[in-house]
């Protein structure tokens, strides 16, 4: 595991170690479980998904990423659809 | 072509345009999607009561279960399943389809079978090229097809409108 640092308002933090108390883990242990949820749920409404296509789209995440973020299926298929818009203009040429 | 691609005509106020223009064809599979589609009210419901209704201007092919059925997957549904089948068969100059999900595979399928695959931003810009459509009436219909799409095609036909 990796070991990151955070810095956090002081009253932020009081609320994240009030909660991590009653619910009996680490800081940690809460900000993993608050964060894997965010990515679920954000995932699962699908925003964070077109948020990530933007980016890679815009050249600004790699494939690698995307896999990371949608899965080997649906990054094969972002990737595809991306190919088969940039051969729209040769397949226009020749349907002309 | 199909469903999605037919759909997308309807939102982006071409269908009528798109069959004054190009020969297409679609399989009695896509049809009966249609039927079920049709049943929904809302916006894809709409559009394929639409479709329907131009039905004679569309050339049905028939494609049978066995035909289609190696080439469905968990991305390729009966629908696109029978563009391919159509697409190997017919010697057609492009399979177009806006189902996102499937496009990888359409795409391997079209390389093993030698047909071009595309999608119906494809047939926008045939359009400009035969002078059918100015550019700023294709960014619009861009933006209606998008904002009709889910989270894979928003962002791909924003991508397509900023380099129309």
């Amino acid at each position: 595991m990796k070991q990151i640092s955070l810095r956090f308002p002081e009253e932020f933090l009081e609320e994240i170690d009030t909660i991590a108390k009653i619910e009996y883990m680490d800081r940690t242990a809460l900000m993993k479980k608050a964060l894997r949820k965010y990515i679920t749920m954000e995932l699962e409404e699908g925003r964070l998904k077109e948020i990530v296509v933007r980016r890679y789209l815009e050249g600004k995440i790699n494939y690698g990423n995307l896999e990371i973020l949608l899965g080997k299926g649906d990054a094969q298929a972002v990737k595809a659809s991306k190919r088969i818009m940039d051969k729209g203009e040769e397949l226009a040429k020749k349907l002309a | 072509m199909d469903t999605a691609a037919l759909i997308s005509l309807v939102h982006g106020d071409i269908l009528d345009l798109v069959l004054s223009q190009f020969k297409i064809i679609v399989s009695n599979v896509i049809i009966e999607e249609l039927k079920r589609v049709m049943k929904f009210k809302d916006p894809d419901g709409r559009a394929a009561k639409k479709i329907l209704s131009k039905k004679d201007e569309l050339e049905i092919q028939e494609v049978t279960k066995n035909e289609l059925d190696k080439f469905l997957s968990a991305r390729v549904d009966p629908g696109e399943a029978s563009c391919i089948v159509i697409a190997k068969k017919r010697n057609v100059k492009a399979l177009i389809s806006d189902d996102f999900k499937a496009m990888a595979e359409l795409e391997y399928y079209s390389k093993k079978y030698n047909f071009k695959v595309g999608l119906c931003s494809a047939l926008i810009k045939t359009l400009i090229l035969r002078k059918k459509l100015k550019k700023g009436e294709a960014i619009k219909i861009f933006e209606r097809i998008g904002n009709r799409r889910n989270w894979i095609g928003r962002p791909i036909y924003q991508y397509g409108k900023e380099r129309l």
